[in-house]
C-alpha cells in the first residue's frame, strides 16, 4: 500500500505545474483514506513513511546534508496527511458507512467529508512548507488552494475505485456487458483526447461536442456500477491531466488554472456520477428485495395450497366414513334393527378424527398468530409423562409403548410448565412414532435430568427420516413418506405445534435419526426457566 | 376372464371401504374390497375383470394412479372406473387416468348408487 502510496504520489508531482510543485491532483490523499477503510487504521506508519519519502524527493530537501527544519517540515506534511486520512475514515465511517457507494445520501456525505478534510491536509502541508522555509509568502494562497483541491479530488477520485474494486471484485461481466464496457471507455477516451488534446482553440463545433460527457456519465450510471463508473472517472481524469500538461491550459488561463478548473469539474462529474450510480443501485437492490418478496409471497401461497389441499383431503376422508356410518344408522334404524355399539365407536372415531384435524389446523393459527397463552402451574413432569404413556397403551394394546424414567426423586421433577400443553407434545411425539413405524415396531419414552434440564425423548425403530426431508420436519407443511402419512389421517402439524409449544416454555427441540433405524425426537425443559 | 356383476372397490379408509360394501351388496350387488392398488390387482386376476371399479387415489402401497396404469397394461381398459376422491377436484384426478366417472368425498349414499347405476357394466 505504501508502495502504491508512493507511486501516485510520483505520478501526481510528474503531472504537477509547474512538474515538482504541488500537485494538482493527489491520488495519495485518497489511496490512504481508502487503506485506512480497508485494512485499518494500523497502515499508518507506512502510509506515513510514503508521504515523507514523497515529499523528500519533490522539495529536494534530502540532500546530503538536509536542514533539520526542511526535515521537520517533511515529517508535519506526512503527519498532516496521514491525520487528514483518519479523521476522514472515522467521519465516513461514522457519517457515511464503510461502503457510501450504494445509497444517495451516503454518496453525498462522502462528497462533502472529502473537502473537509482536504482542509486538514492543504493547511498543515503549506504552514510546513511555509515554516520550513520551502516556500515563499508571496504564493501561500495559490498554494494552499492547488493542494485543497489536489487532495480533495484524490479522496474524491480515488477512493471510491478503490472502495468499490475492493467491494465488488474485478468485473465479471457477461460477454454483451464487456462489449458495451468497451464501447463506454472507448467513447470516454474519445471524449478525453477531443476535449483535452485537440490543439486549443479547437474548431466551433468542439465546444458544442463538450456537453456530451454528462450523457456518457449518464450511459454509465445507469448501465455500470459504481466501480466502472469510478474507474471511467479516474481515466477521464488522467487523460485530461496529460492533455493539459503536453497542451497547456485553455484559452486565455494558466496552465494551473486549467487544471484547477478541470479538477472542479471532474468532482463535480464524479458526484453526478456516484451519486446516480448510488440511485441505480439502491432501485436494483429495491427491485431484488421485491423480487425476493413476491417470490416468498408465491412460494407462501403455494405452500398454502398445498396445505389446504391437504387439509381438505384430510377432512373430507372422516366426513365422509362419518356420512356413511350416519346413512347406515339410518338404514339399521328403518329396518328397525338396533346400532351396534361398534358402529357408535366407529362414529365416535371418526368424530375424534375430525375434531383432532380441526384443532391442529387452530393451534397452528393460533401458534402463527403468537396467541396462545400458556396456563403455567406448578406440575410433576413425570406425572404427566406416565399419564400420556398410559392413555396410549389404553388406545393401542397391540403397540409396545415402554416409558424408562430416570432415577432420580419423583419431587425434582416437580416445576412450573403448562401440563396441557406439555401433554399435548408428548401427545404428538408418540402419535408420530406410531403413525410412522410398523406395528410391530417398539417405542420408548425416556425421562432424563441433568442439573435443571429435563430431557424427553420418543426413540422409535421404524424407518427413519429421509435426508431430503430433515430440513422443513419442524414447518407447518411438512409430513412423513406419503404412504405413511396417507396411511394416517394427519396434517403433518404435529410435530411444528410440538415445537412452538416447547419453545413458549423457554426450552428446545429437536431430532436424530438414522435412516432404516429409527428416529428420535427430544426435547428440554430448564426447570429454572421462565416461559413466556 | 370376467367376474359376473362383481364391484370392486379400493379404498384404503377401512370405515368407508365396509359401508360401501355393505350398502352394495343391501342392492344386490357382489362386492370385493381391496386397501390398495396391489391388492386389488390381485383380486382382479383371482377372480377376474370387474364390473365396475370404485377407485380411491391415494393410498398407500399402490395409488389410483398406479392402480389404473398397471390395470390398463395388463387388461386393457375394459372395466369402467369411477374415481372416489378427498381432494378439491375429484374431476381432475378422473381426467388423469381417463376414468368414466368420479366421486367427491364426503358423497352420500344415493350418489354412490347413481354412479354405480350409470357406469357398472352391464353383465353378460
Amino acid at each position: 500500500m505504501a508502495l502504491l502510496y508512493f507511486g501516485g504520489a510520483k505520478l501526481a508531482l510528474l503531472l504537477s505545474i509547474p512538474p515538482g510543485n504541488v500537485a494538482v491532483f493527489w491520488p495519495p490523499s485518497g489511496i490512504a483514506v481508502a487503506s485506512f477503510l480497508v485494512i485499518g487504521p494500523s497502515v499508518w506508519p507506512g502510509i506515513w513513511i510514503a508521504e515523507f519519502l514523497a515529499n523528500t524527493n519533490a522539495y529536494n530537501f534530502s540532500g546530503l546534508f538536509p536542514s533539520l527544519l526542511s526535515v521537520a517540515a517533511g515529517a508535519c506534511m506526512a503527519t498532516g496527511m496521514v491525520v487528514e486520512a483518519l479523521v476522514a475514515v472515522r467521519l465516513i465511517r461514522k457519517y457515511a458507512t464503510k461502503n457510501p457507494f450504494e445509497r444517495l445520501r451516503n454518496t453525498i456525505v462522502f462528497f462533502l467529508i472529502a473537502p473537509l478534510v482536504g482542509l486538514i491536509g492543504s493547511t498543515v502541508g503549506t504552514l510546513s512548507l511555509l515554516f520550513g522555509r520551502l516556500l515563499s509568502q508571496h504564493g501561500v494562497g495559490r498554494i494552499w488552494l492547488t493542494w485543497f483541491i489536489g487532495d480533495t479530488l484524490g479522496i474524491l477520485l480515488v477512493t471510491p475505485t478503490i472502495l468499490t474494486v475492493h467491494r465488488y471484485g474485478w468485473a465479471r461481466l457477461t460477454r454483451a456487458k464487456w462489449i458495451e464496457f468497451g464501447l463506454f471507455v472507448a467513447a470516454i477516451l474519445a471524449y478525453a483526447a477531443g476535449v483535452f488534446f485537440y490543439p486549443y482553440p479547437g474548431p466551433q463545433w468542439s465546444y458544442a461536442v463538450q456537453p456530451l460527457v454528462l450523457l456518457l456519465i449518464t450511459w454509465g450510471a445507469f448501465r455500470f456500477s459504481a466501480r466502472d463508473n469510478s474507474l471511467a472517472i479516474l481515466l477521464l481524469t488522467c487523460v485530461a491531466l496529460v492533455g493539459i500538461a503536453r497542451n497547456g491550459g485553455f484559452v486565455g488561463l494558466t496552465s494551473l488554472d486549467t487544471h484547477l478548473l478541470i479538477q472542479l469539474f471532474m468532482g463535480i462529474l464524479a458526484l453526478l456520477s456516484l451519486s446516480m450510480s448510488a440511485i441505480t443501485h439502491q432501485q436494483r437492490q429495491t427491485e431484488q428485495s421485491l423480487q425476493t418478496a413476491k417470490h416468498e409471497a408465491e412460494e407462501s401461497m403455494r405452500h398454502k395450497t398445498e396445505f389446504l389441499n391437504i387439509a381438505a383431503h384430510e377432512l373430507r376422508t372422516p366426513v365422509a366414513a362419518f356420512s356413511l356410518l350416519v346413512e347406515f344408522c339410518k338404514k339399521q334404524l328403518q329396518d328397525g334393527k338396533r346400532i351396534e355399539s361398534s358402529t357408535v365407536d366407529r362414529l365416535a372415531y371418526q368424530t375424534k378424527l375430525i375434531t383432532r384435524l380441526v384443532d391442529d389446523l387452530l393451534n397452528v393459527a393460533r401458534l402463527e398468530r403468537g396467541a396462545v397463552a400458556l396456563q403455567v402451574e406448578p406440575a410433576n413432569l413425570g406425572k404427566v409423562i406416565s399419564g400420556c404413556v398410559a392413555s396410549f397403551r389404553q388406545q393401542f394394546p397391540n403397540r409396545q409403548i415402554a416409558y424408562q424414567k430416570c432415577d432420580t426423586d419423583p419431587n425434582e421433577l416437580c416445576f412450573s410448565f403448562d401440563a396441557l400443553r406439555i401433554e399435548q407434545v408428548l401427545n404428538n411425539l408418540i402419535d408420530n412414532a406410531i403413525k410412522y413405524t410398523p406395528e410391530d415396531s417398539s417405542i420408548e419414552v425416556t425421562l432424563d435430568r441433568r442439573s435443571d434440564a429435563v430431557t424427553i425423548s420418543v426413540i422409535d425403530h421404524g424407518p427413519g427420516i429421509a435426508q431430503k426431508q430433515r430440513s422443513d420436519i419442524f414447518s407447518s407443511f411438512s409430513r412423513g413418506s406419503s404412504d405413511s402419512a396417507i396411511r394416517n389421517a394427519g396434517l403433518g402439524l404435529g410435530l411444528f405445534v410440538a415445537q412452538n409449544l416447547v419453545r413458549l416454555h423457554g426450552g428446545t427441540m429437536g431430532f436424530d435419526s438414522e435412516e432404516g433405524r429409527g428416529s428420535t425426537f427430544y426435547f428440554t425443559l430448564n426447570k429454572r426457566g421462565s416461559p413466556a | 376372464m370376467t367376474a359376473q356383476d362383481t364391484i370392486l372397490i379400493v379404498e384404503d379408509n377401512q370405515d368407508i371401504m365396509s359401508l360401501l360394501a355393505y350398502f352394495l351388496e343391501a342392492e344386490g350387488y357382489a362386492v370385493k374390497t381391496a386397501e390398495n392398488g396391489r391388492l386389488a390387482l390381485e383380486i382382479v386376476q383371482t377372480i377376474g375383470v370387474p364390473t365396475l371399479i370404485l377407485l380411491d387415489m391415494k393410498m398407500p402401497v399402490m395409488d389410483g394412479w398406479e392402480f389404473a396404469a398397471e390395470f390398463d397394461r395388463r387388461y386393457g381398459r375394459c372395466a369402467p372406473i369411477v374415481v372416489m376422491s378427498a381432494a378439491r377436484d375429484g374431476a381432475q384426478y378422473a381426467k388423469e387416468i381417463n376414468a368414466n366417472g368420479w366421486l367427491n368425498k364426503p358423497f352420500t349414499l344415493g350418489a354412490v348408487l347413481d354412479a354405480v347405476k350409470k357406469f357398472r357394466r352391464k353383465p353378460q
